[in-house]
């Protein structure tokens, strides 16, 4: 089930969020546990059970590290099977065709079988929130969660269940029992929510079209042109990404949650090193906090820290995705991160702001290319139609294409910045501010609902009628 | 501070609760005629169905289909897509006088001279003389009404392609007739892609200048009103005047045997107009019944010992009408829906020419080509 779908919104959300107040305190994890698996087996009927069992398998991990809490060597070994197991789940799921397909390159291994394994959906979630569980009760962070109900909402709650934020379990150890809901927070939730829902449908899905469709005329646009396309899909998933973000911490706020940012308008960004603090925070933060500090992070030299940068970088372009322009895209981010901390970050700072963010776009933009082909082939295509005039400025197609999605692409630029926000903070402060501001979330309700409804319309216009 | 919020809540809450109170009270319809297809069902509660998550895609399907006032929605979008600049993103342009013109879909260079090529050889085949008539897009004809934006017409890099493959097949070229015609702006529907009464009849007089016949004269003699056609629905732009439809008669009308063949069944009809689609919405399909796999006209006033096969997509229905005052007989073959050997049928049916005529999206996109020639 996707947020932006007409059964959730109509069906699944309203029933939720309605049974949810009508029950007393104490049975309310109850029930979002239960919906939440609800939600997950929605999706995925089958593998629904497996679901259940990583949380089984994690919340006996735990019980079994609080039991044996003195016993240093047998904690560990409990730490590695289920760390091992997580990973083993994932691994299997997500990467074992890219290992067969990259295998099937080396001579004496063509004969390989084509393997076609079915990415069970949020593996990628919810077993990073797991092994974040496991590692903080093993380093004493937090305690032993011994309600399997309240442990199985946590990993399952359905707001962040299917695209994030990665939740820490320290961070919501807390609110997990304590929280208390209120209208407040409900509301704040809903324009959250709503605004979240808009990036998605009203920005992110156009601008996805309009790139669909550049790359398809592909040489032919002419260097403006490809360089607009780029710029759309580098829009796209920014608004795909943060908005289902958003549309997670809304919902979470409606049930009485409050979970960390996860996008800080990352192409405010003056450096790599900043983009990657305003983007995707709670990935960078998990793959710091349980994979660069342990390794050492930058307390043994450059040369070590240089090194822990590379594995990290590589580990999280490949957390992307199952095939190797993903590495290759967090490697490059690996190589202009350790290239700002050696020297580029003291010369940065000299330099005007405005060139500072040419050079840090200039970089995420390229970075994307590198991220949305995972044909080497097309990629390379497209990075030289980026840098040459051999088809013009701006080809035929291509110019209709900008020209027709003209607005679409300033409004995708606006809502880059942090413009509506303060635009928002500043009518809030009026004193009819909150009438403004209903008039708007209904606004954005109705265009939403109208763009989801019109994306299945579908005139068969030869049909023998 | 707190009532602001709660109305705020309030006011929300009722959208989405009003939208399943909306959804559960209101009647389902069965068929959209929009969209010409029938809408989704609720789907069988079945286990296997269930488990291999067809169930879920079928339910949000038919959630879709039956949202309330789904028609409202599409019209609001549309509407805000026009509005925001995004003039022909839907595939139809709202160009001058709300005119709806169909956006060119990109040109497949190796489908179409797949296609020509295909129709050269059965004529070739078949050793009868052939004609090609690509009809010209609404947008290359009146590019002057569509907006500043748009996109290019291939049409005639079409035709370069044609003169190219199409060997001895004889070439009927409208373009510069279209162009320089008095009634250029009538030649098409306004809501739909098709040609007018007035734009067939052209077309009628233009074939017979090429091949050889005598034309009749014809004049309208019935006009419809509320005419709702393809452009119209795909476009989501519910505020479009319609178009009206023109019934045409020869001022020496012939005797006309109309016979519908479709699969097994075959009916036969002494009129060229299926008068009840005048009621609907569509009313295109009064000329000829619309799309069938095979029609057959017959004219017992025509002596002149021809007899036509028609190979063509929808544009042909109304000249069909015009060009059944000069034939003997006119065979119509849809290649989308024919799926009978077309050799053995013209010589059963003594067909003595062959003409294509499609519209030059069809003729380049077209896919249906191959049965032609098993």
């Amino acid at each position: 089930m996707v947020f932006s779908s007409v059964i959730f919104l109509f069906v699944y959300f309203v029933a939720a969020v309605a049974v949810y107040y009508g029950l007393p305190r104490r049975l309310r994890n109850g029930w979002l546990f239960l919906v939440s698996i609800f939600f997950y087996g929605y999706g995925e009927p089958v593998y629904v059970l497996m679901f259940l069992a990583s949380i089984l398998g994690n919340y006996l991990c735990g019980l079994a590290l609080g039991r044996h809490a003195d016993d240093q060597r047998r904690k560990k070994w409990i730490l590695i099977l289920c760390v091992a197991g997580n990973l083993l789940l994932l691994g299997f799921f997500k990467y074992t065709t890219m290992v067969v397909d990259t295998l099937r390159l080396l001579p004496g291994f063509e004969a390989l079988p084509n393997v076609k394994i079915a990415l069970p959906i949020g593996i990628s979630f919810y077993t990073f929130q797991s092994m974040s569980y496991v590692i903080d009760v093993y380093w004493g962070n937090c305690k032993t969660q011994k309600n399997f109900v309240i442990f199985g909402t946590y990993v399952a709650l359905f707001p962040q269940l299917i695209a994030g934020p990665i939740v820490r379990y320290v961070d919501v150890e807390e609110q997990l029992q304590t929280r208390r809901e209120s209208v407040a927070l409900f509301n704040h939730g809903t324009k959250l929510f709503l605004a979240g829902l808009a990036k998605k449908v009203l920005l992110a899905n156009p601008l996805g079209l309009l790139w669909n469709q550049l790359k398809l005329t592909g040489g032919a646009n002419g260097i403006l042109g490809s360089w607009v396309g780029i710029l759309a899909f580098t829009m796209q998933i920014y608004f795909d990404f943060s908005g289902y973000s958003d549309m997670a911490r809304g919902l979470g706020n409606m049930f009485g949650f409050s979970f960390v940012k996860n996008f800080d308008y990352p192409y405010l960004c003056r450096s790599i090193t900043e983009f990657w603090r305003r983007w995707h925070i709670s990935l960078s933060t998990w793959f710091r906090e349980y994979v660069y500090i342990p390794l050492g992070g930058n307390r043994k030299g450059k040369g070590r820290q240089s090194l822990n940068l590379l594995i990290v970088w590589g580990l999280t372009g490949l957390w992307h995705g199952a095939s190797w322009n993903f590495v290759l895209w967090g490697l490059y981010f690996g190589l202009l991160l350790i290239g700002e901390k050696l020297f580029l970050l003291p010369l940065l700072e000299k330099a005007p702001k405005v060139l500072r963010h040419i050079y840090a776009l200039f970089f995420v933009v390229i970075g994307w290319v590198l991220f949305d082909f995972t044909d080497f082939g097309q990629m390379r295509a497209y990075l030289a139609s980026m840098f040459s005039l051999k088809n013009g400025i701006l080809g035929g197609e291509a110019a209709y294409l900008v020209g027709a999605n003209l607005l679409l692409l300033v409004f995708g630029v606006a809502a880059c910045l942090p413009v509506g926000k303060k635009l928002y903070l500043r009518v809030s402060n009026w004193r009819i501010g909150w009438v403004v501001d209903l008039v708007g979330a209904v606004l954005v309700l109705l265009l939403c609902t109208a763009a989801l409804v019109s994306s299945t319309y579908n005139p068969f216009l030869y049909f023998r009628f | 501070m707190k009532m602001k919020q709660i109305i705020s809540a309030v006011v929300l809450a009722a959208f989405l609760v009003g939208v399943v109170a909306a959804f559960a009270l209101l009647p389902k319809e069965e068929v959209s005629t929009h969209e010409k297809r029938v809408l989704a069902t609720f789907p069988e509660l079945e286990l296997k169905a269930i488990a291999d998550g067809s169930f879920g895609s079928q339910l949000e399907t038919y959630l879709s289909d039956h949202f309330p006032f789904r028609q409202f929605w599409v019209g609001v979008h549309s509407y805000t897509q026009l509005l925001t600049g995004g003039n022909g993103l839907s595939g139809i342009y709202r160009a001058r006088d709300g005119r709806l013109i169909a956006a060119p879909d990109a040109l497949n260079e190796e489908q179409a001279k797949r296609n020509i090529s295909r129709f050269r050889a059965f004529a070739e085949q078949t050793g009868l003389p052939a004609a090609i008539l690509p009809i010209p897009s609404a947008g290359y004809v009146m590019e002057d009404l569509l907006p500043e934006n748009h996109q290019q017409y291939w049409d005639d890099r079409l035709f370069e392609i044609l003169a190219e493959h199409a060997g001895d097949m004889e070439i009927i070229d409208l373009r510069e007739r279209f162009l320089a015609s008095q009634e250029r702006l009538e030649l098409y529907y306004c809501t739909d892609h098709h040609l007018t009464s007035t734009g067939s009849f052209a077309v009628y007089e233009a074939v017979c200048e090429a091949l050889g016949l005598e034309s009749g004269a014809f004049a309208c003699t019935e006009t419809v009103d509320g005419f709702y056609g393809t452009g119209y629905s795909r476009s989501g732009l519910w505020f479009t005047e319609p178009d009206q439809v023109e019934l045409w008669t020869a001022t020496t009308p012939g005797e006309y045997t109309v016979t519908v063949y479709e699969g097994t069944k075959k009916e036969t009809f002494d009129s060229l107009y299926f008068r009840e689609h005048l009621d609907a919405a569509d009313k295109y399909p009064v000329f000829l019944d619309g799309n069938h796999s095979l029609v057959t006209v017959e004219n017992a006033a025509c002596q002149n010992g021809r007899r036509l096969l028609l190979i063509k997509d929808s544009y042909a229905h109304c000249f069909a009408t015009f060009a059944a005052e000069s034939y003997e007989q006119i065979c119509m073959v849809d290649l989308r829906y024919y799926r009978g050997d077309v050799k053995a049928l013209a010589e059963e049916m003594g067909i003595t020419e062959i003409l294509y005529l499609y519209g030059v999206e069809n003729l380049a996109a077209s896919t249906d080509t191959g049965w032609l020639l098993p």
